[in-house]
């Protein structure tokens, strides 16, 4: 009769092993970030000394809009002015030129929420029509419920 | 006196882009300033925009 020769497996402490249910450990879901680059341009013609007001982009639901900057200009000179509402909320009032570069930084960053409508108002300070344009880019960040 | 007017806005959005024909509003510098100002003042911006552009329809 052959004899069985039985390797005896060495213990690794007193412990569970790995396998056993109550060891694996529970691990909270993190869904990842989904940033979109986003950029919005539009020209307005303006007559002589008038203004526009324009209600230009809503923030799409499920998505908060972070405006990084953006830039304004226009066909003539004239110390014109611009202003950037989110409702609700100010995002700025600025003078400029012929061209003015919104400086949105991290510290005076803006970020508007879903469901948001932005709306400019421009002032023509010149007696002529001119051709303005709006220039503004950001990240769309898909919001964490 | 308000008029209104069309422009095409071209939107970026990932590798997605969007042009699309969109309107606009011009007025008065006194009446783009009653807006901007009441509505600071802490009014409802659709409600003042319906009024002034009311009162001075073409």
């Amino acid at each position: 009769m052959p004899v069985k020769i039985i390797k005896a497996v060495p213990t690794r402490g007193t412990g569970k092993p790995d396998f056993w249910k109550s060891a694996v450990v529970s691990r909270p879901e993190v869904s990842p970030i989904v940033q979109l680059h986003w950029t919005l341009n539009k020209v307005y013609t303006i007559s002589g000394f008038a203004s526009i007001i324009d209600d230009f982009y809503t923030v799409p639901s499920g998505y908060d809009l972070q405006i990084g900057g953006g830039y304004v200009s226009c066909s003539e000179p004239g110390i014109h002015n611009v202003r950037l509402v989110a409702t609700p909320g100010m995002i700025g009032d600025f003078r400029f030129d012929v061209r003015g570069d919104l400086i949105l930084t991290s510290l005076a960053g803006q970020v508007v929420s879903e469901n948001s409508t932005m709306t400019i108002y421009i002032w023509n300070n010149n007696p002529n029509e001119c051709e303005f344009s709006l220039t503004l880019s950001g990240i769309l960040f898909k919001r964490r419920d | 006196m308000v008029r209104e007017k069309e422009t095409v806005v071209s939107i970026r959005i990932g590798d997605k882009k969007i042009y699309q024909k969109t309107k606009y509003y011009e007025l008065s510098h006194g009446e783009a300033y009653e807006i901007a100002n009441r509505v600071d003042a802490g009014e409802d911006y659709q409600k003042v925009k319906e009024e002034v552009f009311k009162k001075s329809r073409w």
